[in-house]
C-alpha cells in the first residue's frame, strides 16, 4: 500500500495484455479502462499509403460501442455498468464504474476494444453526430480559446487541431480509414487496462478466462512531419464570437523534453510542472494580485500547464473588456517571472497539494481515471505526488528561466466591435 | 451551541475528509440578494487575523488545501444560506487540532464583523468582476432557453428571480449593506450536515463552540408550476448550434412518488440506453448531445438537445411523436433499476456526493435511508412507468436558434 492506502500492481495478462490493478481496500464501487494509444494527434499520418483524416480516434471512440453482442452501452447498463468514453490529444480511453458484475463489464471492455464490427452505413450516420459535436464545441469560447492557443504556438503537430476533427475530414472519414487505425493501434499488446476497487486476491487469474480477440495485424504506418521547433506559427490570432466580453489568454509551449536537461523522470517533471502552476497561480501569490491591483484585468486570472504527452503549454488567461492593458502587463510580468514566486509559497503549495490528493483519491472511480490520464502521457500519477515532496525551490525558479526564453503568442476571442 | 435535532450525521471510516454544511433560512425578499451576493464574494478579501485575500488563500492552503464558501440558493418563497467546508481528516496529515483550526477559522471568515474588515476598493472590483461573469453566464444558449421559457409560462414564478438580484442593485451594493446582510447572518441559527470521519462526540464539541447550531430542519413546499398555454418560442443568436429546451409538466399525483419519475426519466433520456439517445440521437442522427432531466421542486421534465437550425421542426415533432406514443419494456426497466442501484451504492463512498444528497432529501421532506429507497426503487412497476409517461402534459419548448456558418 503506497501513502494514499492504494496498493499498484502491473501484471501481463496471457493474452499479452498490460494491465494496472489500483487496489482500494473497503471500497464497494470499482472502475476499470482500457487505453489505446491513439488520440488527437496522431495524425498526419498515412496507413498502407492511405492518407488518414483528422479526428479518426475519435470517430473511431465513437462507433466502438458497436460490438458483436450488441450495443456496448446496453450490455454493460445490463449489468449495472455505467460507462463512457473519450479521446484526447494522446489516447483514447474507455470506462465503466460498478458495484457488481466488474469481470462481465470488462468482458465488455475487451468485446468492444479487440473487434471492430460496424459497417459503413453505421458510419455514415455518424458523420452527423459527430458534426453536431464538433459544432457545440465551437460554441463554447473557454474552449475555443484555448485550442485556437494550441493553433498559433504549434507548426506541425496535430494538437493544433481539434480532436473532433475538422467538417472536411469528418465528411471523408469511410470505414476503411476506421478500420486501418484500428487495427493498428488496438492490438491487444498495444492497449492496457486499469481496473480499481476492492479487488480479489485471485483477480488475475479471473481477468485469463475472459475471452479478447489477440489477432496481430501488421500495416505500414508512415507519420507525417511532426518535428516541432520553438518556433510558432503566429504570435497573435483574434477570433470572432457573441460573447459579451472579451476572453484573453497568452501561452508559451515547453517541450517535455526539457526533463533531460533537469535530469529528472517524466513523473518528477510533472511533479515540477504541478508545483510551479501552483505557485505562480494561487491567489495568495502576487502575481495574480498585482494583475488585479494595476487594473491588468476586472476578472479572476487563471493560469497552468496545458498537457500532452511531449509539450506542456504554459498559458494564462482572463475575461476583460481591456484585452490590450492585460496582455501589455502579462507579457512585462513574463520577463520578470522569477519575482511572483517565492519560497513560503513553494513550502505551503506542497500541503495544498497533498490535501488535495487525499481528497481526490478516495472513490475507486477517480483513483483510475487519475492514473489512467498520467499513465497515457507516460507519468505514474503516486510517483508524481512522492515527488513533490523533493522537489527544490530552485528547480521551479530554473523552469521559470526556461518558460521566459519561449515565444508567447496572445489569441483573443470578442464580438466584431468590441 | 448545537442541539441533537439540528445535527444530521453520516460517518464511515474508509471516508478521508469531512464535509460540513451549515444551513438557515431567510424570507424571500429581492433587496437581499445583492447584498448577500457580494457578501460572499468580498469575505474572501481578509479577516482581523487574516486581513488580506492573499493571507486568507494561504492559510486555505496551510489548512491542507480547506475547501470552504459561504453561497446562498432561492428555494420557494425562501433564501437558503449555506456555509460549507470541506476538510482532509486530522490523521491523514498528522495534525489532531486541524478540524478545530479549520472551524474557527470559517467561522471568522463568515462572522468577523471588525469594522476595518470590508473595503470600498475590493467591493467596487467584485462587484465588476461579478457583472463579467453575470454577463456570460446570461449568454449561453441553454441558460437563454430556459430564461426565455420560464418568463413565457409566468414572470412571477420564484424560478424567474435571478438568485443575485439584478445587475443593477450589484451595482449599487454598499459597505453598510455588507455589514448589515453580515449582522442578520449572524442572528440566524443553523441546522448542521456533516459527512465524513470525523468522530461524533469530537464533532458535536467542536462545531457548537463555533456556530449556533439551533434551528430545526425545514421541509419546504415546492409549488409544481403550471399553464394552459402551450410555448413556441424562436430567437437567434449568432451562434453554429441550434439549442432546442421542451418542458413537460408531471401529473400531479402520480409525480408523488419521485422513484417513479427517476426511473422514467432515466429511461426516457439519462443515459446512452434511453429512448431519446437510441431514437433521436443514434438512429436519426439529429443530435450529438440529448438528455432529459426531472425537477422534483416543480414536477417538471426537461429535454435538452442541440441540433441543426434546419433540424429544429424535425427534432420536436419526432421527441412529441416518440412521447406521445412511449411504452416500455420489463427490460429496460430492469436496466433502469440496475443502473440507479450502482448510482445509489457509489453515492455512499463520495462524501461530498452524500451530503448534497442528504441535503436535498431533507428539504425535500424525503427520508434518506439506503435501505428504504432500496425498497421503493424495486416496487417500482410497469404499469406506474407507463402511467407516468402517458399522463405528462406537453408545456412547449424555447429554442435559441443558430445562425452562425461553420467557418
Amino acid at each position: 500500500m503506497n501513502n494514499y492506502g492504494i496498493g499498484v500492481e502491473e501484471v501481463k495478462l496471457k493474452s499479452g495484455l498490460k494491465t494496472i490493478l489500483l487496489r482500494t481496500p473497503g471500497y464497494k464501487s470499482n472502475c476499470a479502462c482500457i487505453i489505446a494509444p491513439v488520440g488527437g494527434r496522431i495524425c498526419p499520418l498515412t496507413i498502407d499509403d492511405v492518407e488518414i483524416p483528422t479526428g479518426i480516434a475519435h470517430f473511431l471512440e465513437h462507433r466502438l460501442f458497436d460490438t458483436i453482442k450488441g450495443d456496448a452501452f446496453q450490455l454493460l447498463s445490463e449489468v449495472g455498468c455505467d460507462s463512457n468514453a473519450y479521446t484526447t490529444f494522446d489516447y483514447t480511453c474507455y470506462y465503466f464504474s460498478c458495484t457488481k458484475n466488474m469481470l462481465k463489464g470488462i468482458q465488455v471492455l475487451f468485446d468492444m476494444t479487440t473487434n471492430l464490427q460496424f459497417k459503413e452505413e453505421q458510419v455514415e450516420n455518424e458523420k452527423k453526430i459527430i458534426i453536431q459535436e464538433m459544432k457545440m464545441k465551437y460554441d463554447e469560447p473557454n474552449n475555443r480559446l484555448s485550442s485556437g492557443l494550441l493553433d498559433n504556438l504549434f507548426v506541425f503537430d496535430n494538437i493544433k487541431k481539434d480532436i473532433v476533427g475538422d467538417e472536411k475530414d469528418i465528411k471523408r472519414t469511410t470505414l476503411n480509414h476506421l478500420k486501418l487505425v484500428f487495427e493498428s493501434f488496438y492490438n491487444v499488446n498495444q492497449l492496457t487496462l486499469i481496473v480499481a476497487g476492492d479487488l480479489p486476491k485471485n483477480f488475475v487469474s479471473k481477468l485469463n478466462k475472459l475471452k479478447i480477440n489477440d489477432t496481430q495485424y501488421n500495416h505500414k504506418i508512415v507519420f507525417g512531419e511532426r518535428k516541432e521547433t520553438s518556433q510558432i506559427s503566429r504570435d497573435y490570432k483574434h477570433t470572432n464570437m457573441d460573447v459579451p466580453i472579451p476572453l484573453n489568454t497568452l501561452g508559451i509551449k515547453i517541450p517535455l523534453t526539457l526533463k533531460d536537461k533537469f535530469k529528472m523522470t517524466n513523473s518528477e517533471f510533472l511533479a515540477l510542472l504541478s508545483i510551479t502552476e501552483n505557485v505562480l497561480f494561487t491567489d495568495s501569490a502576487r502575481l495574480c494580485k498585482e494583475i488585479r491591483e494595476n487594473k491588468g484585468s476586472d476578472s479572476p486570472v487563471y493560469g497552468g500547464f496545458i498537457l500532452c504527452k511531449d509539450y506542456a503549454i504554459f498559458s494564462i488567461e482572463s475575461i476583460t473588456k481591456n484585452s490590450s492593458r492585460f496582455i501589455k502587463q502579462l507579457k512585462e510580468i513574463i520577463k520578470n517571472l522569477e519575482k511572483y514566486v517565492s519560497k513560503d509559497i513553494f513550502e505551503r503549495q506542497k500541503k495544498h497539494i497533498l490535501g488535495m490528493a487525499i481528497s481526490t483519491l478516495t472513490v475507486p472511480e477517480n483513483v483510475c481515471m487519475e492514473f489512467a490520464g498520467e499513465y497515457a502521457i507516460s507519468s505514474n500519477l503516486f510517483e508524481r505526488l512522492n515527488a513533490i515532496t523533493s522537489i527544490k525551490y530552485k528547480d521551479v525558479l530554473k523552469l521559470i528561466g526556461e518558460i521566459k526564453l519561449g515565444t508567447p503568442s496572445v489569441h483573443i476571442i470578442s464580438k466584431k466591435g468590441n | 451551541m448545537i442541539k441533537k435535532e439540528s445535527f444530521k450525521y453520516i460517518n464511515d471510516i474508509k471516508f478521508r475528509e469531512n464535509v460540513v454544511l451549515l444551513n438557515a433560512s431567510l424570507p424571500l425578499k429581492k433587496e437581499y440578494l445583492a447584498k448577500l451576493t457580494m457578501f460572499e464574494r468580498i469575505a474572501f478579501y481578509g479577516t482581523t487575523s487574516f486581513p488580506t485575500k492573499e493571507k486568507i488563500i494561504a492559510q486555505q492552503e496551510n489548512l491542507y488545501g480547506l475547501r470552504m464558501a459561504i453561497y446562498h440558493t432561492i428555494e420557494q418563497d425562501l433564501i437558503n444560506i449555506n456555509i460549507q467546508f470541506l476538510t482532509v481528516e486530522d490523521s491523514y496529515v498528522n495534525d489532531s487540532t486541524l478540524f478545530e483550526s479549520v472551524c474557527s477559522f470559517v467561522k471568522d471568515f463568515v462572522f468577523d464583523d471588525n469594522k476595518k474588515r470590508f473595503k470600498e476598493k475590493f467591493l467596487e472590483h467584485e462587484k465588476v468582476s461579478y457583472i463579467n461573469s453575470i454577463k456570460n453566464r446570461i449568454n449561453e444558449p441553454p441558460y437563454i432557453c430556459r430564461k426565455n421559457m420560464f418568463e413565457a409560462i409566468d414572470k412571477n414564478l420564484s424560478i424567474n428571480v435571478e438568485k443575485y438580484g439584478s445587475i443593477k442593485e450589484i451595482k449599487n451594493v454598499t459597505i453598510k449593506d455588507i455589514y448589515d446582510i453580515q449582522d442578520i447572518i449572524k442572528s440566524l441559527s443553523f441546522t448542521c450536515y456533516l459527512v465524513g470521519i470525523v468522530d461524533k462526540q469530537k464533532v458535536i464539541n467542536v462545531l457548537g463552540r463555533y456556530f449556533n447550531i439551533t434551528n430545526s430542519f425545514n421541509v419546504i413546499n415546492y409549488k409544481q408550476i403550471s399553464t394552459d398555454k402551450e410555448i413556441s418560442i424562436i430567437k437567434e443568436k449568432d451562434v453554429e448550434q441550434t439549442q432546442i429546451l421542451m418542458l413537460y409538466k408531471f401529473d400531479k399525483n402520480l409525480f408523488k412518488n419521485e422513484k417513479i419519475s427517476l426511473i422514467f426519466s432515466n429511461m426516457l433520456g439519462e443515459s446512452g440506453t434511453s429512448k431519446l439517445f437510441k431514437e433521436i440521437r443514434e438512429k436519426r442522427g439529429l443530435c450529438y448531445t440529448i438528455s432529459s432531466n426531472i425537477s422534483f421542486k416543480y414536477g417538471l421534465l426537461y429535454i435538452m438537445l442541440g441540433v441543426n437550425d434546419d433540424k429544429i421542426n424535425e427534432a420536436i415533432t419526432s421527441i412529441k411523436d416518440l412521447i406521445n406514443s412511449i411504452s416500455f419494456t420489463q427490460e429496460e426497466l430492469k436496466v433502469a433499476k440496475q443502473m440507479f442501484f450502482t448510482s445509489l451504492d457509489t453515492v455512499y463512498e463520495d462524501p461530498s456526493r452524500l451530503l448534497r444528497i442528504l441535503v436535498s432529501y431533507t428539504l425535500t421532506g424525503r427520508l434518506f435511508d439506503e435501505k428504504v429507497i432500496s425498497n421503493e426503487i424495486k416496487r417500482v412497476s410497469m404499469k406506474n412507468i407507463n402511467d407516468l409517461a402517458k399522463n405528462l402534459k406537453y408545456i412547449g419548448y424555447s429554442v435559441v436558434k443558430g445562425t452562425k456558418k461553420h467557418e
